[in-house]
């Protein structure tokens, strides 16, 4: 089988890391979690830079590291590209010398080694700017060169720790695009790691998500966004995440509150249930609203962020939600942190599903 | 502008007092004549090291509340130091030539003799050169040690091979005679041109050979005094009586 | 605002003081020197010799301290065990031990009755005391430490990610060494030869005790200028002079482009 096949355990002080990956060529795979979930590590070990305990890599047919074999192939042998958040283009190469120093390092003469970089530079963009020197460039051109050097050695699997996080809005916006750009065309595995839920849904064709070391949930961009199986998943993408039990046909009890729903299928194991409700979807009053809305509970502002026109407001009460409401309604309701309010959601925007 | 010349002034009044302090210790050096002191400050040719040694031991003995401070070095060394103004009382060297250089103002009354020295051979207790004669020393394979030409040892030792007619396979110039002996006692050198005194002095460490009299030189060493101070003359007397005499004698010495 | 001008004349004198230290002497040394008669007393046939040797041994020992102090920094730069620590401390003692001490030390390493010595010299039939290249072991002896503490402080300052990018380029450690690592700290290693050239041509102490005192063949600059010193000062001056032009002239250049 061609492509990505890993399984991936050890133990690296504090982090157990237990991970099952695989990928098809082609296929881009974002790979999120919080910090210190073990992100990073996978990826050193995928590059070959931290050797596994248990478990195996295999990329495109061949076995990179299986230690009950006692299989390794170090990193300068295996086909891997690695991109890093601050590019660490050799200060002291140019460009073009940088991008070759790949396949250089392969044995391939000089002149081919320049004519392969110049074309690699060309697929990102930056094909007239040969010559330069690493320091003359831009954060997002050197980003961009960065990826032309991990793609010059025609790499099986292309790894990308974090490569816009450096960058600032507005480059990283059009970096995203150029790099969605190349990634298409590129013909290997690409393994992104990234903490920007942006990168992951417009970059990749499944996502992964880690913490503390173990694999909670994957899928689509779009299985992902509907379906969130766990606050940190929900909560990039912008989802309020409740866990319950169904107590009914219409009722999710959510530690001791009754949310209502239309339509709740049977539960996962014991009837446990997971409950999705989009900010946007809560509504906030003074006082305690009458009308349709059975989903209705008191809750104390615990704070408010203004981002553009938009506020987000955190709410504790039953549980706690987070509400998105225009910055109007912030001056109107004096929306203040330690205010008592009520919020309501419609139950036909409450999502759930089985755990 | 006001820090510019208060810069200037605060370097012009440091490199004043640095200079100051500098000038200070050049014009020093000459001992005052003033209250008896009772320290004396000797300055000798390294040759002399054991017999002054053991002297200036003596004299503090039996002349209790003295301090004999010495220092030795090749004698040429010593004359620089006194004449860039070390502080000194007493100085003897390793032949009067030595002494040619000598700042005249710095002399106090006349010089005396101490005693004298011949030179020998030295090579270490298993002689791996098969060194017996001075005319041994020419040979090709052999590694020979002499003192700097500067020094009054090494000028001797010139002398004595070029009246022997032998060229010396030498391989190093030492700064003084006890650095030239020490090599031979390292084991480093086969042979080295050094006193009659320092074979005696460093006794089963060396084997010496002997340098025909016909070619072999002898040093007369000038005791010369620098002060009036009244432990000075004393112990310079001292230096001169039958008790130091016997010690200079034991240590291979040739005394008056 | 006036206890602030007192407190810069604080700092500001005891920097002039240390200006003056070290200016002084080598002021007095220019202006007593005998500027007319410079030329007959270089020309005082120990003077030359003395130079050239000084200047192709201190070469020599520039090369070897490269070759393999390098290394040297690089696995203290890099190494996680524990005996690193150890290791960087025996590097640093030849700075602080004499230079005389340091050359007994070599005399007993590789005199003819020293521990590696006898060996040499029953086997090969080498003796490496009396030679210049006695004069260069002890010239690598003081000066090694020098290079090798300024280059590994340099390495220390390399980001480590760049050899694990590197590797996954296709670079082995050894390519990865000389086309990454060396170039990215080539400052450090300008710094480094500067003071090792330094310290190896002003050594003195280690070379006449180890390699003796021979024109032509071991009397390096610093042992003419001693010498020259008791019998004929000026020339010793003159001596002192063209080292210190030399010494001003390199170290200048190297400041210009590499040293910060």
């Amino acid at each position: 089988m061609t492509g990505l096949r890993a399984d991936v355990r050890l133990t690296r002080g504090l982090l157990q890391l237990g991970v099952e990956l695989s990928a098809h060529p082609g296929q881009i795979v974002a790979v999120l979690g919080p910090n210190g979930s073990g992100k990073t590590t996978l990826l050193h070990t995928l590059a070959g830079l931290i050797p596994l305990q248990h478990g195996q890599i295999q990329v495109a047919g061949s076995v990179w590291d299986n230690p009950a074999d006692n299989v390794w192939i170090s990193p300068e042998q295996r086909r891997t590209g690695l991109v890093v958040a601050d590019h660490l283009l050799f200060p002291h190469l140019s460009v073009v010398d940088n991008v070759g120093f790949g396949p250089r390092s392969r044995g391939v003469p000089k002149a081919e080694a320049r004519a392969r970089a110049g074309v690699e530079l060309a697929a990102v963009g930056l094909g007239d700017h040969l010559q330069v020197r690493p320091g003359e460039l831009s954060s997002g051109q050197a980003q961009r060169v960065a990826l032309a050097r991990a793609l010059a050695t025609d790499p099986a699997l292309l790894l990308l720790d974090e490569p816009l996080s450096a960058l600032d809005p507005t480059t990283r916006a059009q970096t995203r695009a150029d790099l969605g750009v190349r990634l298409r065309a590129f013909s290997g595995v690409t393994i992104l790691v990234t903490h920007d839920p942006l990168d992951a849904l417009s970059l990749a064709d499944r996502l992964v998500f880690i913490e503390a070391g173990k694999l909670v949930q994957e899928g689509t961009p779009q299985e992902v966004i509907a379906r969130p199986r766990d606050a940190y998943v929900a909560q990039v993408v912008g989802l309020n995440f409740l866990r319950g039990q169904r107590a009914g046909d219409q009722q999710v009890d959510v530690g001791g509150t009754i949310v209502v729903a239309p339509d709740i299928p049977a539960g996962g194991s014991g009837g446990s249930v997971c409950v999705t409700i989009p900010p946007s979807a809560v509504a906030l009053y003074r006082t305690r609203p009458d009308g349709s809305p059975r989903n209705t509970w008191p809750v104390t502002v615990s704070d408010i962020q203004l981002i553009g026109q938009t506020a987000r407001v955190i709410l504790d009460g039953p549980f706690i939600l987070a509400a998105e409401v225009t910055a109007g309604a912030v001056a109107d309701l004096r929306l203040g942190v330690g205010q008592e309010l009520w919020a309501t959601v419609k139950a036909t925007e409450v999502s759930v599903y089985p755990a | 502008m006001r820090s510019l010349v208060s810069r200037v002034a605060a370097g012009v009044a440091a490199l004043t007092l640095a200079l100051s302090v500098v000038g200070c210790s050049a014009a020093g050096g000459a001992p005052a004549n003033g209250p008896t002191r009772h320290t004396v400050v000797v300055l000798a040719a390294s040759s002399l090291t054991e017999s002054l040694t053991a002297i200036a031991k003596d004299f503090e003995a039996t002349h209790p509340g003295t301090d004999v401070q010495l220092s030795f070095a090749a004698s040429s060394t010593v004359v620089t130091q006194v004449n860039q103004g070390a502080p000194a009382d007493l100085i003897a060297l390793a032949g009067t030539s030595a002494a040619g250089p000598l700042d005249a103002n710095r002399i106090v009354g006349s010089s005396r003799s101490l005693a004298s020295n011949t030179l020998e051979i030295a090579t270490p207790p298993s002689n791996p050169g098969k060194v017996n004669a001075i005319t041994d020393l020419s040979r090709a394979t052999l590694k020979v040690v002499l003192c700097v030409a500067t020094a009054p040892c090494g000028k001797a030792a010139a002398k004595a091979l070029s009246a022997a007619g032998v060229v010396a396979h030498i391989v190093s110039y030492e700064n003084d005679v006890k650095a030239t002996l020490a090599k031979v006692q390292l084991g480093e050198a086969d042979a080295a041109i050094v006193y009659h005194s320092d074979v005696v002095s460093a006794s089963a460490r060396v084997r010496g050979v002997q340098i025909p009299a016909s070619v072999n030189q002898t040093l007369d060493y000038p005791l010369i005094r620098l002060t009036d101070d009244p432990t000075t003359v004393e112990f310079a007397t001292f230096l001169l009586s039958d008790q130091s005499r016997k010690r200079l004698r034991d240590n291979g010495f040739l005394t008056p | 605002m006036r206890s602030v001008r007192w407190a810069r004349a604080g700092l500001v004198i005891p920097a002039w003081v240390a200006i003056a230290v070290l200016v002084v002497p080598l002021l007095a040394l220019l202006l007593k020197a005998d500027w007319a008669g410079i030329p007959a007393h270089l020309a005082n046939p120990t003077v030359v010799p003395a130079l050239r040797l000084s200047l192709l041994t201190t070469s020599s020992t520039l090369v070897i301290c490269a070759l393999i102090g390098t290394p040297l920094a690089w696995l203290l730069a890099r190494s996680t065990h524990r005996a690193t620590a150890w290791l960087r401390a025996l590097v640093t003692v030849p700075l602080v031990l004499p230079p005389v001490v340091g050359g007994v030390a070599l005399l007993m390493a590789y005199g003819r009755e020293g521990v590696v010595g006898r060996t040499l010299l029953e086997v090969a039939g080498w003796s490496i005391p009396f030679t210049p290249v006695a004069v260069v072991f002890a010239e690598v002896f003081v000066a090694l430490p020098f290079y090798v503490l300024a280059v590994e402080g340099a390495m220390q300052g390399l980001d480590p990610r760049y050899d694990g990018l590197a590797a996954t380029l296709g670079a082995s450690p050894w390519r990865t060494f000389r086309t990454v690592v060396v170039p990215m700290v080539a400052p450090g290693i300008a710094s480094g030869a500067a003071l090792a050239w330094a310290r190896a041509l002003g050594e003195f102490g280690a070379t006449i005790t180890f390699a003796g005192n021979f024109p032509g063949r071991t009397q390096t600059a610093p042992l003419a200028v001693y010498v020259a010193l008791e019998s004929d000062p000026q020339a010793a001056i003159a001596l002192s002079l063209v080292m210190l032009l030399i010494s001003v002239v390199i170290l200048g250049a190297l400041r210009g482009r590499w040293l910060r």
